[in-house]
């Protein structure tokens, strides 16, 4: 068996790359270049697709400062789980409070152009600033230690929020932005892992010599072919991920990528997998001619065409909602409903009949039927297109395209 | 047979404590019988440890069963042989409460308690608490007790006198404590009849089909054993959230629809509870800070209000909580929150502190997740007790296990179905009335369509009627779920056989009766009577397909004995991929810091290991500093590098 990615899944791979840069998913510039050398191009950069094995965590990295915590205590400590790593386990100051973590400003792209919106791992720039570094900058002194870091009126709690120095008398306001650089730094007051949200591709392949055409009995307008693919490739990417405070949108986030400037290596970790599908390839043309060129309107159609295949599934294949999966392609304006374990999960074969190629009667009527939400919905809901399993949280899907495409 | 090891733990503690009573009034009325109760899971301790390791003493999530105490039970060790590799000790299952009369070991607790596992193995017990990870584990010969361990099957097997470890032939010497054994330890079992699967509605899906698998193929190995011919033990298939339960019922044990008797829920006379639902989108606070909100209202404080409304709001607060709390602040309100993820979780832990931190009574919060591991147990025990006054807890918590002082709940993010939603407020108001904060997330479509359709989530009639279109089925008839189960059911049956230990553990080339193990095994893996085993065992439809698979992986396991010198280590090489009834997906391990590690499946961990992101754990954030691969595939210049690949 092959170990390794084969060469034409790594080029779809490239060409969702592409178009997430064509989108602004991802800066263009460095989606290119990835694409690129993915398609073995010699450019000098180099994109290494790794699949992990160990994850190391720590408070404090080269780009973020997350090592501050503060007790909920009397005395109000500022405590540094870089020393103190008994606290990660058991958060309990000695004093007897809890402890919880300090406030973090976080990078933001206010003032920054939209092309300027990238981050390399390698510059080891700061993504976010603890309260120890807000008060080296905003009072210029070093060293500055935090005493006290505390509350003092739960009813604002931002503006209530007062730090102590050490060294310096009384207590001191702070300030939700922060400069350093070009950047400014926005405060949250309790870090969590909305701060950075990673940007994920997924990928498919099948090989059409070995893709078993499957045979449908009705008529899906707009659906071309569905194939019975027992060897699809499918590939899922995190190319980076999008930083910013946790109620900031991706839109307005500074992507963050793993690329070393010296080196020029982009590392991306992915899982990729051999399993068992459906790759449904859609009438382009068809598409075009009723809902318009508008591409999001096209990705629209193309998700919900998805979900009519995909919602279905668990309820006549007997799996789970989260044992399958989905992948779209803008580029070959097809998509694949899978089984999301490495070998399959007998899902997808549960609604083909393998002598005849025929798909299982009672999973198309369901697909047909994916037009009607029995709540009768504006675009869709939990009774008609929802899935668990969608990689998107059900986002931008619409049945009335069913319906104007002629289901 | 529970279907997560945290249900086995907590309805352990139950059982317990009613066979206790039986025995008593058993003995009371003379008779000498008594009804004897053990468990097998994952952490069950064995009775022998290497020299130089002391067991600890270890707590046991059995309530002390005597009506003046309500404590743990724990398990103590006596030393009673050290052989040269291992210390053998004998269990005391004693109370921890040192006034209490269960302290001193009770003879009936001693002889209607199997905790470790020489102790399951040795002398089975008449109601085994398993999980089906622990009888795959067992039928598959995973552990170093097996295939001896299938007594609790029925098999027969040499019993070492000392330590109880069973032996699947005659050794002269027990294989751990080196104590003698002779022909008077060779015991006959009985094997089981009745056959209970609660929380049934877990298993479905993936797991499901091979669950419904395992349980045939138990069935076909006890026949074998005891030469049954068309013997089916008595299933009970219980859950108070199935869907169509019949033909569930049907699906899972692959029987006939005829044979499905249907008993319903019949009111048990508790006092009608009610419970008060409050649904809130929050638009301008994060969903996070509302939460921590109304944790710091619950606890008394009431920051966010206006100064000149404080007075007058407090007042009324006071009112309603007189009414609702009337110790409070001697007794604290419990709070019992569920979310969907981990960090979820840790972010809760987080606000709800911080918010309670300003509050007169100092509640104590803690999290309830994978990332507590095995303090898990300490924190369902602490929030039952009352020491912990609000626990923030994933879906792990969401079945079965029971809480009879939840006065309040919050539900933060909708679960996709509303059976999980249903088992989540299951755990809230079993005994009194309850409130139940419903927290919507704006931006979440399915949180939406809850939000908007909010009468299924309270009104128990169209909860009903909804999870009736929740459609999970068991298909025993999966293709993959057929063919794991086949190689599966070829491991069993070699394992069942009388000569199993010396046919598993003995180099090929050795002899057995006159012919080498080689000869034996060829004979028995390409007997038809394999295939027809399986076939059995599976009762499918997709017989061909059983029988097909069963073959060639009978064969690769013959070609394997020349490769790896026994069968054993031709099996645990090949059954690999089909170890675990749950997943393959690969795991990744997350160092945090050094403190701890804790294992996420690559479908998680491929989204979650660039450097700089955030990570959470157990309330507080860390960061990823480095990843080390697995794999590596570069491009353009494309290479391999993997020690374990290569």
């Amino acid at each position: 068996m092959r170990r390794f990615p084969s060469v034409r899944i790594v080029r779809r791979l490239a060409d969702e790359v592409e178009y997430a840069g064509e989108v602004g998913l991802l800066p263009s510039i460095n989606a290119s270049e990835i694409a690129e050398a993915l398609r073995g191009g010699r450019r000098g950069v180099i994109v290494q697709l790794v699949v992990p094995r160990t994850v190391k965590c720590k408070p404090r990295t080269n780009l973020t400062e997350l090592h501050l915590l503060r007790c909920l205590g009397r005395d109000s400590a500022v405590l540094d789980a870089s020393t103190h790593r008994d606290l990660i386990k058991r958060p309990v100051h000695s004093c007897g409070g809890t402890v919880v973590p300090a406030p973090v400003w976080i990078i933001s792209s206010r003032g920054i152009p939209p092309n300027r919106r990238v981050l390399y791992t390698s510059q080891e720039a700061r993504i976010m600033l603890s309260a120890e570094s807000y008060c080296h900058l905003s009072l210029r002194r070093s060293p500055c230690r935090l005493e006290k870091l505390w509350i003092q009126n739960m009813s604002r709690p931002i503006a209530n929020l007062r730090i102590k120095v050490a060294g310096l008398p009384g207590s001191r306001e702070v300030s939700v932005v922060q400069r350093l650089g070009p950047f400014q730094y926005l405060l949250t007051l309790i870090p969590n892992e909305r701060i950075t949200r990673p940007i994920s591709i997924t990928a498919f392949y099948y090989d059409p010599k070995t893709a078993k055409k499957v045979e449908l009995r009705g008529e899906l307008p707009g659906v071309e072919e569905v194939y019975l693919c027992e060897d699809l490739e499918v590939i899922q990417a995190t190319v980076g991920y999008k930083v910013g405070h946790p109620r900031e949108s991706n839109a307005s986030r500074i992507t963050v990528l793993d690329y070393d400037r010296d080196h020029r290596v982009y590392r991306i970790p992915v899982r990729w997998i051999k399993t068992k599908g459906l790759v449904i390839k859609v009438d382009r043309q068809y598409v075009r001619d009723i809902l318009g060129t508008d591409t999001s309107t096209l990705w629209r159609a193309l998700h919900t065409l998805c979900h009519a295949f995909l919602s279905p599934l668990p309820g006549v294949a007997g799996l789970d909602a989260r044992d399958f999966g989905e992948a779209l392609s803008m580029r070959h304006f097809e998509f694949a409903v899978f089984d999301n374990s490495p070998g399959g999960l007998g899902g997808v074969e549960g609604v083909v009949n393998p002598r005849t190629g025929v798909l299982n009667r009672h999973y198309e009527l369901r697909i047909i039927d994916a037009k009607n939400c029995p709540l009768r919905c504006m675009r869709a809901c939990i009774a008609c297109l929802y899935s668990e399993s969608c990689y998107m949280l059900n986002w931008n899907l619409d049945r009335t395209i069913l319906l104007k495409l002629g289901w | 047979m529970y279907p997560t090891k945290a249900l086995q733990n907590d309805q352990a503690s139950v059982i317990f404590s009613l066979l206790w009573h039986v025995n008593r009034e058993l003995r009371h009325r003379g008779y000498k019988a008594t009804v004897t109760v053990g468990m097998l899971q994952r952490y069950i301790p064995h009775r022998y440890t290497a020299l130089g390791k002391i067991p600890r003493r270890c707590e046991l999530r059995l309530k002390c069963p005597h009506p003046s105490c309500n404590s743990r039970m724990v398990m103590d060790w006596e030393l009673v042989r050290v052989s040269e590799k291992y210390q053998v000790f004998r269990e005391k299952i004693i109370c921890s409460r040192s006034d209490c009369p269960l302290n001193t070991p009770d003879p009936l607790v001693q002889e209607m308690c199997r905790m470790t596992r020489e102790a399951v193995y040795s002398s089975p017990p008449d109601i085994l608490i398993a999980n089906p990870d622990i009888l795959n584990a067992r039928l598959n010969v995973m552990g170093a007790e097996d295939p001896g361990a299938l007594t609790i099957l029925g098999k027969s097997a040499w019993i070492c006198p000392e330590c109880g470890t069973p032996h699947g032939y005659r050794p002269r010497t027990c294989k751990v404590c080196g104590a003698k054994i002779t022909n008077i330890h060779y015991k006959h079992f009985s094997y089981p009849r009745v056959i209970v699967v609660d929380e049934a509605h877990q298993m479905r899906g993936g797991f499901g089909a091979q669950v419904s698998h395992l349980l045939t193929r138990l069935e076909e190995a006890i026949r074998f054993i005891k030469g049954l011919q068309e013997w089916r033990p008595l299933y009970f298939i219980s859950s108070a959230t199935l869907n169509n339960p019949e033909e569930r019922a049907r699906e899972l044990v692959g029987a006939e629809i005829e044979s499905v008797v249907l008993i319903s829920a019949k009111s048990t006379g508790r006092t009608e509870t009610y419970r008060v639902h409050v649904f809130i989108m929050p638009k301008v606070y994060s969903p996070e800070a509302t939460v921590g909100r109304i944790f710091e209202v619950i606890y008394g404080g009431l920051s966010s209000i206006e100064q000149t409304k404080r007075a007058q709001l407090e007042e009324r607060i006071r009112r309603v909580r007189e009414q609702i709390f009337p110790d409070f602040p001697k007794n604290l309100p419990t709070v019992l929150v569920f979310a969907n993820t981990i960090a979820e979780v840790n972010t809760l832990l987080g606000t709800a502190r911080s918010f309670t931190a300003c509050c007169p009574a100092r509640p104590r919060i803690d999290g309830h997740s994978t990332d507590f591991k095995a303090e898990r147990v300490e924190k369902e025990d602490g929030f039952t007790s009352g020491y912990y006054h609000a626990l923030i807890a994933t879906s792990g918590l969401e079945v079965g296990v029971d809480f009879d002082r939840v006065d309040i709940g919050i539900i933060y993010r909708m679960p996709f179905y509303i059976t999980d939603y249903t088992q989540r407020i299951g755990r809230i108001g079993r005994r009194q009335h309850c409130l139940i904060f419903n927290i919507f997330m704006p931006d979440t479509p399915v949180d939406y369509f809850y939000y908007k359709n909010w009468k299924l989530l309270c009104e128990g009639e169209l909860r009903e009627l909804s999870m009736r279109n929740e459609t999970y089925r068991i298909d025993r008839d999966n293709v993959e779920a057929v063919k794991r189960s086949a190689k599966r059911s070829v491991i069993d049956y070699i394992a069942i056989q009388p000569d199993a230990e010396r046919l598993l553990s003995r180099s090929a080339s050795s002899l057995i009766s006159g012919s080498s193990i080689l000869q034996v095994l060829e004979d028995l893996l390409r007997d038809p009577q394999l295939l027809e085993y399986v076939v059995k065992s599976l009762r499918t439809a997709k017989r061909e397909l059983a029988k097909e698979v069963a073959q060639s992986f009978a064969n690769r396991l013959l070609d394997d004995l020349w490769t790896r010198g026994t069968l054993l280590r031709a099996v645990k090489a090949t059954v690999s991929g089909i170890r675990s009834l749950r997943t393959i997906e690969e795991q990744v391990e997350y160092d945090i810091y050094d403190v701890e590690d804790r294992h996420r499946e690559l479908s998680y961990a491929f989204r979650h290991c660039t450097p700089g992101q955030v990570l959470s754990y157990r309330g507080v954030c860390l960061s990823i500093d480095t990843i080390d691969a697995l794999r590596v595939f570069e491009y353009p210049q494309r290479e391999l590098e993997s020690e374990e690949e290569l």
